[in-house]
C-alpha cells in the first residue's frame, strides 16, 4: 500500500472532476447544463496538465477550451432554437432494416473492448524520472519553430480552411439586387 | 531570457531551405488555394472588369501548364502530340470559362492543381528523402499516390464546373477549400510523424466537411455534412488514443521509432497490438472500410456530385495510402508481435468487399448504390495491402495502380449521375430507364464505367483487378504457404454477386423504355460535361488494353 | 505553506473590503460629476451607505423566477464571483519581506494566468442571464459572452507586445524590468511599459472596460435596451455576487494595469527593489495599492463622462480597431525591439 501523498490525492481530485462531469454531458439531456459540466471537466484536464509539470499547455487548455470553445458553443446554443428537423430523405436505406444496426452494434461493443483491453493491460510506460517543475513555454517554441515546424505551419492552414468555411455557411445570400 | 541569434536560428533550422523545396507541390498547392480565394474575393466572382482579364490569363497559364505536363510525362513527345493536347486545352479550358461566369475561377485552381502535377512527375525520379526532421518523406509509393490525387482534383474541378447548383454560388471558398483538401492529402501520403499524421488527417477531414456542406440551406447536404464530423470527431478520438499510447511507451511520435518498438519482439505485444488498432481505426474511417464505413453512404448520396466523387476517390486513396504506411510499420521487420497483420488486414478487406457488396444490392438510389461500391472496392484495394509482402511489392502495387483504375471509372460513373441529374432531376436507378435510346453516348459511357467496376475485359478495371488477385494468390507467408487464396475466392464471389447492381442499372438503360409520364430529358449535351466523360473514358478502354508503361510506372513503388 | 496562507488572507480580505470602499467612491464622484451630492444620510458624508446597502441585500427576499433552471440559478452568481478573485493570486502586490515574495503565487506563467482565470466570470453571466428564463438576462448574457470572447483577443494581443519588450510572462519578473528610468527625446521617464508601449496600453485599457462589462461597454447589462441585463431576475445576496465579482474584477483588470504598464509596486525614490525589509515591503504594497485605486478612478471617471455605444459598434471596434491596431503593433514592436528584446533596462 502507497502512502498517500499530495500528489496522489491531487491526482485522483483532477481525475474525478475531468471523468464524472464528462459523464454528466452525455447523461444530460439540456444543452446548456451539458456546457456547464463541460466545464468542470475541461478543468480537470487542465489541473492534471498542472500536476504533471506542463503549466503552459494547462492554461492554454482553460484559455482555448473553457475561455473560448465552450463559451462559444455557450453562445450558439443560446441564439438557436430547437427547430423539428424534417426527414432530409438522405439515410433512407435500402438494405434489410437493422443489418445495419447489427453491424454498428458490434463494432461500438468491439471498440469498447478494445479500450477496455487497452485500461486493462499493463502498459509498458517509457518512464521518466521527474524532475524540478521548470518553465516550460520557451522549451515549447523551441520545438515549435525547429521539430515540429511543419505540423505546426500546418496548423495554420487547418485554421484557414475552418474559417473560410465557417464563414461561408453561415454567410446570408445576398438579397435581390443588391 | 536569450532569444535565438541568427547562427543559432540558422542551426536550428539547417537543412529546411532544402525541404522547402522537396515540398513545393504543397507550397504550389496552397499558393494557388490562396491566389483563388484572394481573387474571387477581389473580382467577387464576375467577370466584369478585372475578371476578362484574369481569365484570358488562366487560359493561357493553364495551357502552358497542361504543356508542361506532358513534358514531364513524355519527355521528347513528337511535336503532333504537344500540338493535340494543346488545342485539346484551348478547347476545355475555353469551355470552362464560356460555361459560367464565374468560370474562370476553377480555371484559376486547375492551373494550380495542373503546376503541383508538372513538380510532382518532374521530380518523381529523385531518390526518397526525409524532409522537416522527419515529419514526412517523399518515396516512391508517395509520389504516385500524389498523382493520383491531383488526376482526381482536376478531374473533379472540371466536374463542378458543369455542377449546375454551384453556378451562381461563389466559387472561389470552394476551389481554394478543395485545394487545400489536396494538399493536406499530400501531406498524409507522406506522413511519418504521428504529430504528422493527426494535422494532416484534420486537414483533410475540416475541409472534407466544408466540401459537404456546400449547398447552403441544402438539407440533406446538411445532415451528411454533420453526421462526417460526428464520426470523424469520434475515429480522430480513437486514433489518437492508439497513438497517445504509442508516444507513452515509446516517448516518440517518430514513425521509425514506432518501428523499431513494434518490432523489437518484446513481451508487451498486448498493448502493441491494442494502440496499433486503435490507430489504424482512424486510417479505416478515412478510407470507409468496414466496420468504419457507416458515413459514407449518407455523405456521399447527401454531398454535392462532384464532391462525393472527389471523396470517394481521393480521400480513400490517401486513407489507404497512410493505412499501408503504417502497416508496414507495424510489421517490418522479424515480427515478434502478437497479430498476424497479414491476416488481420485480410479480413478486414474480406468483411469490407462482403458487406459492400451486400449493402449495394438493395439500394434503389445511384449516388448511394456508388457509395456502397466504393467501401466493395476499397475491400479489393485492401487485399493489396494485406499481400504488401508479396514478391516484388506485387501486393502495394497492385493496390496503387487499383486506385488509379479507380479514380478512372468511379469519376467517370459519377460524372454520369451528374449529368443525369442535371438534365432529370433524379438519382434513381428507376430514371435510367431506356436512357439508351435517349442518350446514346452518356449510356454508354455509363455502361463502361460499370463493366469496369465490376472488373471485366476489355477495360481497366479487370487490369487492375487481375493484378490484385495475382498479388493475394502469389503471396507466401513465414513458413512457404500460399495464406491468402482464401481472400482471393472471398473476392472473387464477392464479384460475382456485384454484377448484379451494376448490370441492373445497365440493364435499365439499355433493355428498358422509360415509363410514360416521365419527362422525356432532352440530353442536348453541356458539352463540357461530355467531354469531361469522354477524357475519363478513354483511359478506362486505353488501359485496359495498353496497360504496361503506366503498371510499369506502379512498380517498385518502394517504402521509405 | 504559512506564508502563503497569510498572503491569500491578506489580499482576499483587501479585495472584498476594498469592494464597499470602491462603490461608495463611485457613488460619491459620479455625484460630483453630475452636480449631485450622493449619499449624505447614513453616517457622516453618506460613508456608511455601503453597509446599509449589505445589511439590506442580506435580508431581502430571494425570489427564483417560476421556469428558471434552478441549479444554475443557484450556481451562476458564484461563477461570477470566484474567477475574479483567484486571479488577484498571480499579482504581485507589493516587492517582498526577505526571501517571500509578496505575491501569492508566482508561477512562471503568471499573466496567462490572470487573464485565462478572470475572464472565467463570463460564465458566471451567460449560465446566470440563461437560467433565470428571462428574455433581457438572456439577451445580457449572450451580448457578454460575445463581447467578452472578442475582447479577450485584444486584450491579449495588447498583452503579447508587452511581454515581448519584458522577455518573460513571470509577473515579479515583468514588474523587476520595470524598475529602472530610460529618457524618450531627452526626457528621463520610468521604464514603464506605459511610455514604452503606449499603444498597447491603450488597446489593453479599451479592453479591459470591455472585459468588466463598464461603461462605454456596458452592453450586458444596458438598461435602456435591456432592463439589468444578466442580473434582471436577481435579488438578494445572490445579486450582491454578481455586483461584487464586477467589482472584484476591476480591482483585479486594474492591478493587472498596474503590474504590466504602470511599474507595479515600484516608484522611484519611495521603493528599493532590492530590499527586503518590512519597512520597503509596507510601502511597495502602499504604492501598489496607489496605484490601483489610480486606475480604478479613470475607470469611475470615464462610466460617468462616456456615453454608451451601439452594440454593432461595440463588436466593430474590437475586431475591426483594437484588433489590427493590436496586431500592427506587435509586428512593430518585433522590428524595433526583435533582436534586442529582454534586455531593456
Amino acid at each position: 500500500m502507497r502512502t498517500l501523498d499530495y500528489g496522489t490525492l491531487a491526482f485522483w481530485a483532477f481525475a474525478a472532476t475531468a471523468v464524472v462531469p464528462a459523464f454528466l454531458v452525455l447523461v444530460t439531456r439540456d444543452v446548456v447544463r451539458m456546457a456547464f459540466w463541460l466545464l468542470f471537466s475541461f478543468a480537470g484536464f487542465a489541473g492534471l496538465y498542472f500536476l504533471l509539470g506542463a503549466d503552459f499547455l494547462a492554461l492554454t487548455q482553460v484559455m482555448v477550451y473553457i475561455g473560448g470553445i465552450l463559451i462559444l458553443i455557450l453562445f450558439g446554443v443560446m441564439l438557436t432554437r430547437r427547430r423539428d428537423g424534417g426527414d432530409s430523405g438522405i439515410a433512407r436505406d435500402g438494405a434489410p432494416r437493422g443489418s445495419g444496426l447489427v453491424v454498428q452494434g458490434v463494432t461500438a461493443a468491439g471498440l469498447l473492448g478494445l479500450l477496455a483491453a487497452a485500461v486493462h493491460t499493463r502498459t509498458p510506460w517509457a518512464v521518466r524520472e521527474a524532475g524540478e517543475p521548470a518553465y516550460t513555454a520557451a522549451g515549447l517554441g523551441d520545438l515549435l519553430l525547429t521539430d515540429f515546424i511543419l505540423p505546426f505551419e500546418v496548423a495554420s492552414v487547418v485554421l484557414l480552411v475552418a474559417l473560410v468555411g465557417a464563414a461561408y455557411i453561415v454567410r446570408r445570400e445576398p438579397e435581390e439586387g443588391e | 531570457m536569450e532569444w535565438i541569434s541568427a547562427g543559432r536560428f540558422a542551426e536550428l533550422s539547417h537543412g529546411f531551405p532544402g525541404d522547402l523545396v522537396a515540398i513545393a507541390p504543397e507550397v504550389a498547392l496552397a499558393t494557388a488555394a490562396c491566389a483563388v480565394l484572394l481573387l474571387d474575393l477581389g473580382l467577387g466572382g464576375t467577370r466584369g472588369r478585372g475578371g476578362g482579364v484574369v481569365a484570358a490569363l488562366a487560359w493561357v497559364a493553364a495551357v502552358v501548364a497542361l504543356h508542361r505536363v506532358l513534358g514531364a510525362v513524355w519527355p521528347g513527345a513528337p511535336l503532333a502530340a504537344q500540338l493535340a493536347l494543346d488545342l485539346g486545352g484551348v478547347l476545355v479550358f475555353g469551355l470552362m470559362l464560356a460555361g459560367a461566369p464565374n468560370g474562370w475561377v476553377g480555371l484559376v485552381a486547375l492551373v494550380g492543381t495542373l503546376y503541383a502535377l508538372e513538380l510532382v512527375l518532374a521530380r518523381s525520379g529523385d531518390p526518397a528523402a526525409s524532409l522537416f526532421r522527419a515529419m514526412l518523406v517523399t518515396d516512391r509509393f508517395a509520389t504516385f499516390f500524389k498523382v493520383v490525387l491531383l488526376l482526381g482534383t482536376a478531374a473533379t474541378i472540371l466536374a463542378s464546373s458543369v455542377y449546375r447548383p454551384m453556378e451562381d454560388r461563389r466559387v472561389g471558398e470552394f476551389h481554394s477549400v478543395l485545394l487545400l483538401a489536396t494538399m493536406g492529402m499530400f501531406l498524409m501520403v507522406g506522413a511519418t510523424d504521428a504529430v504528422m499524421v493527426y494535422m494532416s488527417i484534420e486537414l483533410v477531414s475540416i475541409a472534407s466537411f466544408v466540401l459537404v456542406a456546400w449547398p447552403r440551406g441544402d438539407r440533406s447536404a446538411a445532415e451528411a455534412s454533420l453526421k462526417y464530423i460526428v464520426y470523424s470527431a469520434v475515429a480522430s478520438g480513437v486514433m489518437v488514443y492508439g497513438l497517445s499510447l504509442f508516444y507513452g511507451m515509446t516517448g516518440s511520435t517518430n514513425l521509425a521509432d514506432l518501428t523499431r518498438f513494434t518490432t523489437r519482439g518484446q513481451p508487451e505485444a498486448g498493448v502493441v497490438a491494442i494502440a496499433s488498432f486503435l490507430v489504424l481505426a482512424g486510417f479505416g474511417y478515412k478510407m470507409a472500410m468496414v466496420p468504419f464505413h457507416f458515413w459514407a453512404p449518407d455523405v456521399y448520396q447527401g454531398a454535392p456530385t462532384p464532391v462525393t466523387a472527389y471523396l470517394s476517390v481521393t480521400s480513400k486513396a490517401a486513407g489507404v495510402a497512410i493505412f499501408a504506411r503504417f502497416v508496414h510499420a507495424f510489421t517490418g521487420g522479424p515480427s515478434g508481435s502478437l497479430v498476424d497483420w497479414t491476416q488481420v488486414v485480410a479480413v478486414l478487406a474480406a468483411l469490407t468487399m462482403t458487406l459492400g457488396n451486400l449493402a449495394a444490392l438493395w439500394q434503389g438510389n445511384l449516388k448511394r448504390m456508388l457509395a456502397y461500391s466504393s467501401v466493395a472496392h476499397v475491400g479489393y484495394v485492401l487485399m493489396g495491402v494485406a499481400a504488401w509482402d508479396a514478391p516484388q511489392g506485387a501486393g502495394l502495387n497492385a493496390a496503387a495502380f487499383y486506385l488509379l483504375v479507380y479514380f478512372l471509372m468511379n469519376m467517370g460513373a459519377f460524372a454520369v449521375v451528374l449529368l443525369v441529374a442535371d438534365q432529370v432531376g433524379s438519382e434513381e436507378v428507376e430514371t435510367y430507364r431506356g436512357l439508351g435510346s435517349r442518350a446514346p453516348f452518356t449510356a454508354l459511357a455509363m455502361s463502361v464505367f460499370l463493366i469496369a467496376l465490376i472488373g471485366l475485359p476489355p477495360t481497366a478495371g479487370f487490369v487492375g483487378k487481375f493484378q490484385l488477385f495475382a498479388a493475394a494468390i502469389d503471396h507466401v507467408n513465414g513458413v512457404g504457404r500460399h495464406d491468402l487464396v482464401w481472400l482471393a475466392v472471398v473476392a472473387g464471389v464477392n464479384t460475382a454477386i456485384s454484377v448484379y447492381y451494376y448490370m441492373r442499372v445497365v440493364k435499365n438503360m439499355w433493355l428498358e423504355h422509360g415509363e410514360e409520364g416521365v419527362r422525356e430529358p432532352a440530353m442536348g449535351p453541356p458539352i463540357l460535361g461530355h467531354l469531361t466523360v469522354l477524357m475519363l473514358l478513354v483511359p478506362v478502354l486505353w488501359l485496359g488494353v495498353f496497360f504496361g508503361r503506366v503498371a510499369q510506372a506502379a512498380r517498385s513503388l518502394s517504402l521509405y | 505553506m504559512g506564508a502563503t496562507l497569510a498572503k491569500s488572507l491578506f489580499v482576499l480580505l483587501a479585495l472584498l473590503h476594498l469592494v464597499p470602499v470602491l462603490v461608495y467612491l463611485e457613488r460619491k464622484l459620479s455625484a460630483w460629476i453630475q452636480d449631485r451630492r450622493g449619499p449624505n444620510r447614513v453616517g457622516p458624508w453618506g460613508v456608511l451607505q455601503p453597509v446599509a446597502d449589505a445589511v439590506k441585500l442580506l435580508f431581502k427576499e430571494e425570489v427564483i423566477p417560476a421556469g428558471a433552471d434552478r441549479g444554475l440559478y443557484r450556481w451562476a452568481p458564484a461563477l461570477a464571483f470566484v474567477p475574479p478573485m483567484l486571479a488577484f493570486a498571480a499579482i504581485p502586490f507589493g516587492n517582498r519581506i526577505g526571501t517571500e515574495s509578496l505575491v501569492v503565487s508566482d508561477i512562471p506563467v503568471g499573466v496567462l494566468f490572470v487573464l485565462t482565470i478572470g475572464s472565467l466570470s463570463v460564465y458566471g453571466i451567460a449560465f446566470g442571464g440563461w437560467a433565470s428564463n428571462n428574455k433581457w438576462a438572456l439577451l445580457g448574457g449572450v451580448r457578454s459572452s460575445a463581447q467578452m470572447v472578442s475582447y479577450e483577443v485584444a486584450l491579449g494581443l495588447a498583452l503579447v507586445s508587452v511581454l515581448m519588450v519584458s522577455g518573460n510572462v513571470g509577473m515579479q519578473e515583468i514588474v523587476r524590468r520595470q524598475t529602472g528610468s530610460f529618457s524618450l527625446a531627452g526626457v528621463p521617464l520610468p521604464a514603464w511599459n506605459v511610455f514604452q508601449q503606449p499603444v498597447a496600453f491603450v488597446v489593453f485599457m479599451a479592453a479591459a472596460f470591455a472585459e468588466n462589462n463598464r461603461l462605454p461597454f456596458d452592453l450586458p447589462e444596458c438598461e435602456t435596451e435591456l432592463v439589468a441585463g444578466y442580473h434582471t431576475e436577481y435579488s438578494s445576496m445572490r445579486f450582491a455576487l454578481f455586483f461584487m465579482g464586477e467589482y472584484v474584477a476591476m480591482i483585479t483588470m486594474s492591478g493587472l494595469a498596474v503590474t504590466l504598464f504602470l511599474g507595479g509596486w515600484h516608484l522611484d525614490p519611495f521603493t528599493d527593489p532590492d530590499s527586503g525589509t518590512w519597512a520597503q515591503g509596507a510601502i511597495s504594497v502602499l504604492v501598489f495599492g496607489a496605484k490601483t485605486l489610480a486606475v480604478l478612478l479613470v475607470y469611475i471617471w470615464v462610466r460617468w463622462t462616456l456615453p454608451r455605444f451601439r452594440y454593432d459598434q461595440l463588436m466593430g471596434l474590437g475586431w475591426k480597431g483594437l484588433v489590427p491596431l493590436a496586431l500592427a503593433n506587435v509586428a512593430a514592436t518585433a522590428l524595433i525591439w526583435g533582436p534586442e528584446a529582454g534586455t531593456m533596462p
